[in-house]
């Protein structure tokens, strides 16, 4: 404990340093040009939040990862934004029926002894019901029909407005939206999620607090889903309950050991972390809904995580190095633009890899994920970013961020204290 | 011999894409004489009137065999029949096209006029059940026309099939849920004052829909 103190202490003057520095220097403005900037944004980031927040689905899937990505939401916005889930009307029993007949040509009741006609919770594309049979107790994930059309019709609607509102060219974007539609599409093929569930299941099963339920591939389909029912605290209500600190820091940890081991070990992870696809059972954290799996080749995993090395932050010419190798510095770049891009990268990185520099990380301090936003909200105001031409990074970084974004909030929520360890490649002799 | 005829004459339609040229041509080819078939129906187009309202009929009564139709609301009834439509009609997909892919909801084809009859009769019977529970409005004479009401809105869902692409017709499904919560909450809260704005009133939130 006494070593954690003294690692705060140091971390928290770190934090003052990054809160009041300015990520980008640009040409100083009047304070009434100022004023008039601050306004506009504010106005535009309402219509943006409004325009977007109506729409569901695959657009608002979208806009939250171009928010997080891009930080072109102001941090209260972004919060609320990237928490959004997008959901699909319920379904009425006779559709449930409907449903299992495409797929199995049997009725619910042919399959199970019992099932309930109405939903137990929703899920994002469908809802889940409870069924029994044998005396075993089963959770059937039924999806609504036609999301998958509906999704990518939605997407190719949405582009030009986005586009539009959010003042991005096509060539910056097109990755993106090619990368987002990819991922959602494959979230409505439940056979898939099945295989990725039962690929990740077994191969992270050695994890002491890490569980999963059973799935039951017989009992599947690509609309319908069927595992183990598990009874459990969802993770955002333990988080906000009177846990203990040592509870807290168990299942912080535990969920700190499955991302390590799906990130580095298996170059697969859940990439969507949301408190809804956990459940807190005792002193163990299970793991529901693969529906969001994102796979990166060991290529861009090794070029994509380098970043943690601990020699980077003090070697401006590894850090040029690693950001020419993910072609985030293009070689159309001039000098100013390299070292703008350098000084900008070099800070995000000492914000985000400070959990890998102590061994270990407290997530209950909250000026951690504020400064994560402030930069955030630095980074919007910044123009002379977005004016930067040409494609940058890959689009595998999408969901990368998306799930450390994720997988921080959740650890932040629940003020976990974790111990972090570096990959092995990664650790100096 | 009833069976004999409609058989043959459903397969020349969906064979052939047009309906055979005559009754004579059609004895012929399934050897029997002018009487017999006379004495069955009146014409060929009431054969083919014939074959929807047995079609429809046979739907019905599949759905009502279910173990749990008892226990449904007069909502869930009209969807699971709606639902088993919709899995009956890939069946029958060219011949709908054929037959009534050109119609718009204002026109009424004879060919149709047993199948809305056996329709209405079961759209007429999950209605009283749902005034019977409070489910559905009572208003007096309007409510007469709900059966009506229901018809337009199966005519909109064949139109909505007919016209769609989407994988295994998904869409339509989607369709039937979005559009059957709509009407029922129309009917639950009587959000009208009039058989006339009734009507005005469903068709283009229901035409809307099928745009979404």
């Amino acid at each position: 404990m006494a070593a954690l103190g003294g690692t705060g202490a140091r971390v928290g003057i770190n934090y003052l340093k990054y809160y009041g520095k300015r990520a980008v220097s640009g040409a100083a403005d009047s304070p009434k040009s100022q004023a008039h900037a601050l306004e506009r944004d504010e106005r535009n980031a309402e219509i943006i939040y409004e325009t977007f927040s109506k729409l569901k689905g695959g657009p608002l899937k979208l806009a939250q990862m171009l928010s997080i990505d891009k930080n072109l939401l102001p941090p209260a916005y972004a919060r609320q934004f990237v928490n959004a889930q997008y959901s699909v009307p319920p379904l009425s029993y006779p559709l449930v029926v409907r449903t299992f007949r495409r797929d199995f040509g049997k009725e619910p009741l042919e399959l199970f002894d019992t099932f309930d006609r109405e939903a137990s919770h929703g899920a994002s594309i469908g809802q889940v019901h409870k069924a029994t049979r044998s005396g075993r107790q089963f959770a059937v994930k039924v999806q609504y029909p036609g999301v998958a059309e509906s999704l990518t019709s939605d997407l190719r609607i949405v582009k030009p407005i986005a586009l539009r509102i959010l003042g991005l060219r096509e060539s910056d974007v097109e990755q993106y939206f090619r990368e987002v539609e990819t991922r959602l599409l494959e979230e409505t093929d439940y056979t898939l999620e099945l295989e990725r569930s039962v690929h990740l299941s077994r191969a992270s099963d050695h994890l002491p607090n890490v569980g999963f339920p059973r799935y039951y591939p017989e009992l599947s389909s690509p609309h319908i889903l069927t595992m183990e029912w598990i009874d459990g605290t969802p993770l955002d209500q333990f988080a906000d309950s009177d846990a203990t600190q040592q509870e807290r820091d168990a299942i912080g940890q535990a969920l700190w050991d499955f991302y390590a081991h799906q990130v580095h070990d298996l170059n697969l992870f859940h990439a969507d972390p949301h408190p809804g696809n956990f459940l807190v059972c005792g002193e163990k954290l299970l793991v529901l809904d693969f529906g969001c799996t994102k796979r990166i080749t060991r290529d861009f995993y090794r070029k994509q995580f380098r970043f943690l090395d601990p020699a980077l932050p003090g070697s401006p010419g590894l850090l040029e190095e690693a950001l020419r190798d993910l072609d985030v510095i293009i070689p159309s770049d001039t000098e100013k633009e390299i070292s703008q891009i350098m000084e900008l990268c070099s800070t995000w990185l000492d914000l985000l890899a400070l959990p890998f520099r102590s061994g270990s990380f407290d997530f209950g301090d909250p000026i951690f994920l504020k400064s994560i936003y402030d930069l955030g909200e630095e980074n919007r105001k910044a123009n002379n970013l977005k004016s930067m031409k040409g494609q940058r990074g890959s689009p595998d970084t999408i969901y990368v961020n998306r799930a450390f974004f994720g997988l921080y909030s959740l650890l932040g929520r629940l003020r976990s204290q974790v111990t972090v360890k570096l990959p092995d490649w990664l650790k100096k002799a | 011999m009833r069976r004999k005829i409609i058989d043959a004459v459903i397969s020349h339609l969906e064979r052939e894409g047009k309906a055979p040229v005559s009754v004579h041509r059609l004895c012929k080819d399934l050897a029997i004489t002018e009487k017999e078939f006379y004495d069955a129906f009146p014409s060929l187009a009431s054969v083919e009137k014939s074959f929807w309202e047995e079609w429809i009929g046979s739907i019905i009564s599949a759905i009502r065999k279910g173990k749990e139709w008892p226990a449904f609301t007069p909502k869930e009834q009209y969807l699971a029949f709606l639902y088993s439509f919709s899995a009956e009609a890939m069946n029958k997909r060219s011949l709908l096209e054929q037959r009534f892919g050109k119609l718009t909801l204002l026109c009424s084809p004879s060919s149709l006029d047993g199948l809305k009859r056996t329709f209405k009769d079961f759209a007429d019977e999950t209605i009283k059940r749902g005034m019977d529970n409070g489910e559905i409005a009572c208003r007096g004479p309007l409510g007469n026309l709900y059966p009506e009401v229901l018809y337009i809105h199966w005519r909109t869902v064949l139109e909505f099939y007919l016209k769609d692409e989407s994988q295994g017709f998904e869409r339509t499904d989607a369709f039937i849920e979005k559009t059957v919560e709509f009407a029922f909450d129309l009917l639950h809260t009587q959000a009208f004052d009039s058989a006339a704005d009734l009507i005005r009133f469903l068709l283009p939130q229901i035409a809307r829909m099928g745009r979404e």
